[in-house]
């Protein structure tokens, strides 16, 4: 029970770190407003679900609003930095942080909401001798299969070619003929719209409130950088750890696993800046 | 802007501290009388954190933990030792010490956004420590702590009268700390410093010891931040993990990049547009931080120097023409 936890939690910090490295990967950019991409999805999956009274539709379009707001970000705040060092970007996005925090807290107020769940979602299945709620279930089904389609989208499209290359020389890239700054603002928009996906899909688990993309964007980025910087295979193994060792120090040791993870991490920028797996060319 | 008129601005400033309490109930409520103590404080880790962001380049995202450390060690002497401030700095001094050493050791290794996740990775780790070790930190719920003293541990002692007495105290901290850093920037030490952000191989070529340099940079900062520690802490008679968090070393950054950093005065002037402006924002809006965050935001992409150093560069061109 306690590793299926481990592994639905793995899942969904899979997508949120996934676009986060992904991001990393291509813009240099280490994306701070990444959490609040997560909790806008949250926000706006809540209210599409009271407007268009369907969990689906708001799971479908909360995603594609925030990709909108990943494509102004990108567009009129990054754009003028590239070439800057990195910290400029770490400082602009924790700024963006802030003010999406605030604007959420402005339009939604302090409340905590709950996301109903939908109702052909709702009670226990039993699989293995265990009885596992099914929107958990179906969280980490959704994620799994949502982490696929993105492997799929990286590993056999022609636009996955062009971000695997970009992450690799974006020079090179460029003297290919490809305009790098269109590829920049799609994986940003893409970066998001995952992150949107996350936070509306595990709204009914969790609930939406003003402190959910903070708390998970530094849950992010101690995957991104256990799995190393950039790296996306390092990034699904990172989250399944974290994962587990949230829920097991939720478990068993309350509080100190959590802990530990940064004594990890703290080793890993140390020892092996390339992050746990090293990506074999 | 020559030296002589940076003299007469700081002087002026200085005097305006000095008088500000005596127009507390008339002018205004002693209500800025406590938020300015609380702005000098963070002037104190501000000029410290300088040194290390502004000079050397390296920024933390793991500062609280010194102002942290500083109001926990202040906190256990003064529930189990003496309530006597010399004993409480000694202490978190100390403590400071030990623990800069270990983490400036490996962070020092790194630089750029790997140093900022490695003084998060340990700030972190001691911010849970602090949250889960409930027996000996109280958890979440923190420590009440009674009043702190001055003067010789069992001769004489006396409460610090307050707020006045507290902000004056700060003051003479803030004034020192001041003098300390200039001297510190204006030192052939703190050249080399600029030297290292500016590019670190040509320093070592030159014979220095960099990561010796970097780990001396990182301690000073520390302690100014320890001793602020200290200060809030037995200002406020509290202190909880939130003295840890990373946001508030996040706040450090952001109003050192605000005010301008390797300016030295600049992150203090990022400390009181934060606080201040802040405070009176915040009779517009519960949420106006959004402004903070958009005005941070504007200046991160226009002017990256901060407003000081923005508003030093403007002058500067002007004499030249």
């Amino acid at each position: 029970m306690t590793v299926l936890n481990g592994l639905t939690m793995g899942m969904v910090l899979v997508l949120v770190a996934g676009g986060l490295s992904i991001i990393f990967g291509m813009l240099d950019v280490l994306n701070f407003a990444h959490g609040s991409l997560y909790m806008l999805g949250g926000y706006l999956g809540y209210t599409l679900s009271i407007a268009t009274g369907s969990f689906w539709l708001a799971l479908l379009l909360a995603p594609v609003g925030v990709a909108m707001v990943g494509f102004f970000i990108e567009f009129f705040t990054l754009r003028p930095l590239y070439g800057r060092p990195p910290l400029h970007h770490l400082l602009l996005t924790f700024g963006i942080s802030l003010i999406a925090q605030n604007a959420v807290k402005f339009i939604w107020g302090n409340d905590i909401y709950s996301v109903e769940t939908p109702e052909s979602l709702t009670g226990i299945v039993e699989f293995l001798g265990i009885a596992y709620p099914t929107y958990r279930l179906f969280i980490l089904l959704f994620s799994i299969g949502i982490a696929i389609l993105m492997w799929l989208l990286i590993t056999k499209t022609r636009y996955g070619i062009v971000v695997r290359a970009g992450t690799e020389d974006i020079e090179t890239l460029e003297a290919h003929g490809i305009d790098t700054r269109k590829v920049f603002t799609g994986v940003f928009i893409l970066g998001s719209a995952l992150a949107a996906i996350a936070g509306a899909a595990v709204a009914p688990m969790r609930t939406v409130y003003p402190q959910m993309g903070i708390d998970i964007i530094i849950d992010a980025f101690v995957v991104v950088i256990i799995g190393g910087l950039g790296s996306i295979r390092g990034t699904v193994i990172g989250a399944l750890i974290l994962g587990q060792a949230i829920q097991m120090g939720a478990v068993f040791l309350t509080g100190f696993a959590d802990a530990a993870i940064y004594i990890v991490m703290a080793g890993i920028l140390l020892f092996k800046p390339s992050g746990l797996v090293a990506e074999s060319n | 802007m020559s030296a002589f008129y940076r003299k007469i601005l700081l002087l002026a400033t200085l005097l305006v501290l000095v008088l500000f309490p005596f127009g507390a109930p008339g002018l205004y409520s002693g209500y800025y009388v406590d938020l300015f103590t609380k702005i000098m404080i963070f002037g104190i880790v501000l000029l410290g954190f300088d040194i290390l962001a502004g000079y050397t380049g390296l920024v933390s995202l793991g500062h609280a933990m010194f102002f942290g450390l500083g109001g926990y060690s202040s906190a256990f002497i003064i529930i189990h030792l003496s309530s006597n401030l010399f004993v409480c700095l000694i202490v978190a001094l100390l403590a400071t010490l030990v623990v800069g050493l270990v983490v400036g050791y490996f962070s020092t290794q790194t630089k750029d956004i790997f140093f900022v996740f490695l003084t998060l990775a340990f700030a972190q780790f001691l911010y849970l420590t602090a949250f889960n070790l409930t027996t000996v930190t109280g958890g979440d719920n923190g420590l009440s702590l009674p009043q702190v003293t001055l003067g010789i541990p069992g001769l004489w002692e006396t409460l610090i009268p307050r707020p006045s007495g507290f902000y004056y105290l700060v003051l003479v901290f803030l004034v020192l700390s001041f003098l300390y850093c200039r001297r510190v920037i204006k030192s052939p030490f703190g050249r080399v410093l600029v030297g290292i952000r500016e590019n670190e191989e040509r320093v070592s070529f030159l014979g220095y010891n960099v990561r010796l340099l970097k780990i001396k940079a990182f301690m000073i900062s520390a302690f100014f931040a320890a001793i602020a520690g200290v200060l809030f802490a037995t200002y406020q008679e509290f202190v909880s993990p939130e003295m840890l968090h990373w946001s508030i070393s996040g706040d450090f950054i952001l109003m050192s990049v605000l005010g301008g950093m390797g300016t030295l005065i600049g992150p203090v002037v990022g400390g009181v547009i934060l606080l201040w402006g802040g405070d009176v924002l915040s009779s517009l809006t519960e949420n106006w931080m959004i402004f903070i965050g958009g005005f941070f935001v504007l200046m991160i992409i226009l002017a990256p120097k901060g407003v000081v150093g923005t508003i030093s560069d403007l002058l500067n061109t002007e004499k030249r023409k």
